[in-house]
Order: C-alpha cells, then sequence, then structure tokens
C-alpha cells in the first residue's frame, strides 16, 4: 500500500484543502512554494537537524517502561517526547518553521496556543533566533496554564489574552488567523498543529514525524517490534508525527486517543472524530464539534491541549479510511493514569499524553499481550495545579 | 412574491447607466431579532441598493470586533438558520438581497442551498472561502442552478494571475477587499488602496464593489469614483449598536445610508 497524501491542493481525500479568506490565498501559495523548496534543500534539513539535536535534545529515548509493563501484563515502552526541551514535543516543528520563517525573510512570529506548550516552543524558537513573537491565548487558558504564561513572558514573547467566545484555542486560533490576515506582508503564522489551510498539515506532519522515525529506528536496532502505538489526538499533531512513518506497515496497529471528557454520557467532551461531522474550520475541511445549525460547539477537555473542537485533516482520512482507530478517554481515567505513570515509572506526564496511557487498561481488558509503545508528548509540570485539585 | 432578482443584470445595468451601487451590512438579529426587518427598510428607503444579509457564525474569521460580536449576540438571543431565512424572505421582498456568512454553515445546515433559494436570496458572500471553484465544484454547479451565484473576492495581495482567473468566472460582480486585513470601520483608508482600485479598473471587466474599512461618506465617494460600487458593515452596526431603542436605531440608520447615498451620487465634477 503506497501513502500519497495529501494531493497538491491539499487534500486528504475529501479533507483538507485551503478554505481561507482570500488575503491569504497569495501567502499559503507562497507558503507551501518556499516549504517545497526548503524540504528538496539538504542545507535546511542539515540546520534543522543540528538543532534537534543539540538545542532540542533528540533523539528522545524509546523508553521500557518495565513497572507499568508488569502492572498491565504486556511489554509497554514511551517515546519520551516529554524529555525534549521545553517540555513536549511541540519544539520539532516550531523549530521546523522558525527556520523557514527566517528562510522567507519574516521578522515577526504569531502562534496560537491551548496548554501554552505549542505557545512556549514558539516563544522559545523566536528568543534562540531573535524573531519578534506574539501568542494568541484563550483566557481561560492563561488561567488554568499559568506557569506557561510567565515562561513565554520570560522568554520574550508577547502574550495576548482572547477574551472572544470559548476563551479556549478554538478563539485564539480565529483570532491569530485574524493577526495573520492583517499583518501577512510581515508576519509568520506558526500554527502548533497539523491543522489549519494547506500546507500547513502536510508541514507539521513533515516536522514531526521525527518522532516515528526515531521510533522505528530504535525499534530495529533493539529487536523490538510492536503490535500498537498509542498517542494522544486534539489537532493531532504528536500522533500523526509518531504514526506516519508506520503508516505503510500494516501490522502495527495505529491508534488515537481523543479527550472524551466527562464521558459519553455528558456533552462535555472534545471527541472531534469520533462524536462530530464533518465541517469547515480554521481553514481546512474536517471533522468538527458542531450542532445542527453548523455553529461550532464548545469543546471540553480537562486538558488544555485536546480542548479543541476540530482534529486535522489526516485524521479525519485516517479515521474514515479506518487505518487509524480512534478511541476515547474521560478526564477522570487521564487523571488516574497520570498518577499511576508517576508512583510507577517516576514520570510525570502532561495531561494530554496520560490520556494515551489511559486506552493501556483497555487493552489489557481485551487480553492484549504483546508490545505497545506510547508516545509520551509531553511532561506534566504545567498540569501541577490540576493534579493538585483533583487530587 | 417579488420577483426573483437577477444580481448579473443588476450590476451590469447600473455599470451602463452610471449608477453607483450601495450595499449595506446587516448581522440578522442584531441587536434584537425583531430589529432586522425594520432596519432592513430603513436600509433601502434611504437609497441602499443592496443587502448583505449576515448569517451569524460563531467563528467569523475574517469578521473584525464589531461583525464578531454583533454575530454573538445574535447568536446569545437565539438567531438560528430558522429565524435567518424568515428574516431573509422578507427582507428580500424590499429589494436584492446577498446571503453573507461562512461555508460551515452552507455545508452543515440542511438543505442550506435549497433554503436561500427559498428566501430569494440572490447571492452568496463568503469571507473566509472557498478561495477556488475547484475545491468545491458540486456546490458551485447547484448554487448557479439554484441562481445563487457565489460573489468572488480579490485583495490586495491578489495575483495578477490570479485576479485575471477571478474574472473570468462568470460572476455577477467582484467583492474588492479594500486592505489586507478583518471587516471593520478604520477612520480612514491609506492612499494606496486608490492605487490597487484604479488597477483593477484597469484589469478588470466584471463590475467590482469596494469594501472593508470604509466608514464615512468620504471614503465612500472616493471609492465609488473608481469602484462601482460600495459596501459599508461595522460603521453601521457600531451605530445601530449604541442605539438605545429600535427607533433610535433606524433614525441612525436612515440618516447614515442617506449620507452615504448623497456621497456616492454627488456628480464628479463638484
Amino acid at each position: 500500500m503506497s501513502y500519497d497524501y495529501p494531493d497538491i491542493n491539499g487534500f486528504f481525500g475529501e479533507y483538507g484543502g485551503q478554505f481561507i479568506p482570500e488575503t491569504l490565498v497569495a501567502p499559503c501559495q507562497e507558503l507551501a512554494r518556499q516549504y517545497r523548496t526548503a524540504a528538496l534543500d539538504p542545507g535546511f534539513h542539515q540546520e534543522l537537524m543540528w538543532h534537534l539535536h543539540d538545542f532540542a535534545g533528540r533523539p528522545t529515548p524509546l523508553y521500557p517502561a518495565e513497572r507499568l509493563s508488569d502492572r498491565f501484563g504486556f511489554q509497554i515502552f514511551l517515546k519520551r517526547e516529554d524529555l525534549v526541551h521545553t517540555g513536549a514535543h511541540k519544539l520539532n516543528n516550531a523549530l521546523g518553521q522558525a527556520l523557514l520563517a527566517m528562510r522567507i525573510g519574516k521578522t515577526r512570529v504569531i502562534a496560537e496556543t491551548g496548554a501554552g506548550q505549542h505557545g512556549v516552543a514558539t516563544a522559545t524558537v523566536c528568543a534562540r533566533f531573535g524573531l519578534e513573537c506574539v501568542v494568541y491565548m484563550g483566557a481561560k487558558d492563561m488561567e488554568r496554564q499559568a506557569p506557561n504564561v510567565a515562561r513565554m513572558k520570560m522568554l520574550g514573547s508577547e502574550v495576548r489574552a482572547v477574551t472572544s467566545g470559548t476563551q479556549t484555542l478554538k478563539d485564539a486560533t480565529s483570532e491569530a488567523i485574524r493577526d495573520w490576515v492583517t499583518n501577512v506582508h510581515d508576519t509568520f503564522y506558526l500554527i502548533g498543529s497539523v491543522v489549519g489551510p494547506h500546507p500547513y498539515p502536510l508541514m507539521v506532519r513533515e516536522f514531526q514525524k521525527v518522532i516515528g522515525e526515531e521510533t522505528r529506528e530504535q525499534c530495529a536496532d533493539r529487536g523490538i517490534v510492536p503490535q500498537i502505538l498509542l498517542a494522544c489526538v486534539g489537532g493531532g499533531s504528536n500522533a500523526i508525527g509518531f504514526f506516519f512513518p508506520f503508516i505503510e506497515f500494516s501490522g502495527v496497529q495505529l491508534i488515537g486517543v481523543e479527550a472524551g471528557g466527562e464521558g459519553d454520557g455528558s456533552p462535555h467532551h472534545a471527541a472531534a472524530l469520533t462524536r462530530g461531522t464533518p465541517g469547515v474550520l480554521h481553514g481546512s475541511r474536517s471533522y468538527v464539534l458542531q450542532n445542527i445549525d453548523g455553529q461550532i460547539l464548545e469543546a471540553h477537555s480537562i486538558s488544555a491541549g485536546l480542548d479543541y473542537p476540530g482534529i486535522g485533516p489526516e485524521h479525519s482520512f485516517l479515521f474514515d479510511t479506518g487505518r487509524v482507530s480512534y478511541v476515547r478517554v474521560s478526564d477522570d481515567q487521564a487523571l488516574a493514569s497520570a498518577r499511576e505513570l508517576a508512583k510507577l515509572e517516576g514520570i510525570i506526564p502532561a495531561l494530554e499524553s496520560a490520556h494515551a496511557l489511559a486506552h493501556l487498561a483497555k487493552l489489557k481488558q481485551e487480553g492484549f499481550t504483546k508490545t505497545a509503545i506510547v508516545c509520551l508528548s509531553g511532561r506534566g509540570d504545567k498540569d501541577m495545579g490540576t493534579y493538585g485539585a483533583h487530587n | 412574491m417579488a420577483p426573483t432578482i437577477d444580481l448579473f443584470a443588476l450590476t451590469r445595468d447600473s455599470r451602463q447607466r452610471s449608477h453607483k451601487l450601495l450595499v449595506m451590512y446587516l448581522t440578522c438579529g442584531y441587536c434584537e431579532h425583531n430589529w432586522t426587518f425594520p432596519l432592513a427598510r430603513e436600509v433601502f428607503a434611504a437609497g441602499a441598493d443592496i443587502i448583505e444579509l449576515g448569517m451569524p457564525f460563531s467563528d467569523p474569521l475574517a469578521d473584525g470586533p464589531t461583525i464578531q460580536a454583533a454575530s454573538q449576540h445574535a447568536l446569545d438571543n437565539g438567531t438560528t438558520s430558522k429565524e435567518y431565512f424568515e428574516g431573509a424572505s422578507q427582507i428580500s421582498e424590499l429589494g436584492p438581497t446577498l446571503f453573507m456568512g461562512y461555508l460551515n454553515s452552507v455545508t452543515s445546515i440542511p438543505h442550506f442551498l435549497e433554503r436561500a433559494h427559498d428566501a430569494q436570496l440572490c447571492g452568496l458572500v463568503l469571507p473566509g472561502g472557498p478561495v477556488t471553484s475547484e475545491s468545491f465544484s458540486s456546490f458551485e454547479q447547484f448554487s448557479a442552478r439554484l441562481n445563487l451565484p457565489r460573489i468572488p473576492f480579490i485583495s490586495p495581495t491578489s495575483s495578477q494571475d490570479r485576479i485575471a482567473q477571478i474574472d473570468v468566472m462568470d460572476a455577477p460582480f467582484i467583492y474588492a477587499v479594500s486592505i489586507a486585513g478583518v471587516t471593520g470601520a478604520r477612520a480612514q483608508l491609506d492612499t494606496s488602496v486608490d492605487t490597487y482600485l484604479a488597477g483593477l479598473k484597469k484589469s478588470l471587466k466584471t463590475p467590482f464593489l469596494a469594501g472593508f474599512g470604509v466608514s464615512s461618506p468620504e471614503t465612500a465617494r472616493r471609492i465609488v469614483s473608481i469602484a462601482d460600487g460600495v459596501i459599508v458593515g461595522s460603521a453601521l452596526l457600531d451605530g445601530i449598536g449604541s442605539s438605545a431603542s429600535l427607533e433610535q436605531a433606524c433614525k441612525f440608520t436612515s440618516e447614515f445610508v442617506q449620507s452615504l447615498r448623497e456621497a456616492i451620487d454627488e456628480p464628479l465634477s463638484a
């Protein structure tokens, strides 16, 4: 099976594309062109690899979680993206896009952030490369992820509180797009996930696929044969980066874990794929949470990074084709899994990553006995407030 | 029922008569649901040629603070597609009425195009895209059959190639975004707008109307000295929003639209 998506217009089957104001058409086309040129330039790759290695601390370990494996009765490895500089996989993409921004000659960078991890990653690369940086963040998220707000400010970025709508990632993204439309001549929009108009879902996947490529090499070197890969899915960048290099290996089952929020009986969740319908949001066609009248609904997740009513178009495509299975995990299950990992392995995971861990219990129930790898996309320092409040 | 408006004929004839078009935008359900029709009546009575009736959407990413707030307000008031199409069918009895809104409403609301057609709407203004016919061809064919042409946009960032492509799309008119940015009243428009519009006048065969940022009769006049018409929205909503009653909002609307009409109709030599 050969997997060759997106097409030239940025479509993954019927998902993706460019649904944007006319003002962004030429800039998106130019960005796609610049990205294609950069992707073919060995010099660009070398520079990116150098930064990933010496600045970000890659490669990250593929860690055998022995006590967790004992607990569940099958072999579990953790891909330790929590050990990347700044504490999450987000830096992989931020580095790639920042290098591209400089290559194109943009001097101002904007970003949206939910949990603040992408905001911190963007603030970090902008500090490192001397770029002006403005991060849009929902006022509600600024409250629940205060440590990350302080980090962004210390790194020299301006954090703009978004008070419209739901005051979370959805509205922060809309506001970032409005800034971009207005300042497109000097501004690079550094999107944090595999969402947005083409070429973003493609570009972000390519910058994140280092996660899966390393995993594949580490497996080959050590003779590990995984049957299941698990990753949490909000917009879906850690999941795509982790899954993509395995997509053509049909023997590896890929499972994306959505935020089930308060549970299946409740309307408060963020499961865009498994409880949503196709729509158009933030520049591309994809599954979204919406009402019968096409109004986008407020998502809910205890994890700010998964609290988004949309999902990347490639995930929508992989969901329809069935190549990736998508499941849901509730707030409570995620909290319990985070505690369990902390006590058994000495690792405090981000609440987002804890969703992926929570599905391990289901695998055990189903009688799984082989080898699973979980993408531990981020560390939990930022979530200590939430962990403390739910003790 | 009023006869279905042929927007193509309307813009073509206006150009032949050197009549400059005034298009006013209203958000359906703002400030109150029962305000929309009386305000629309004032808009037409004061001399507007076309109303762009906005369907409130939760995530209007091409809109600035005024239309964002008006949309949220209308949604909070309980404006749904049902109220929208009821309002639209009444308003289209008064004069040519366009749908303005976002693609997700068009694709997700059941039977959207049929309902828009039944409400006698005469075109679709979608500022957040789609931006190409190819990305949405089945929809475009269907909407054309229902006499609901999509009004294409051109912006200061559009390339010459793209402008040429849009010009041959067979649209009743082109919506020229005057500035790179979101909707919203600006105190002044930079002089680069005139250069940009003059460039469009040279390259386009299709009539073009300019909008985004137009807030005063003076700016409207400046624009129609080059373009086939002008589109004004946020400045009207700002005035409506700061009115204490429907009566006051109607008075403001009538005077504001009249002032725009007079300014754009003033003979060029004056």
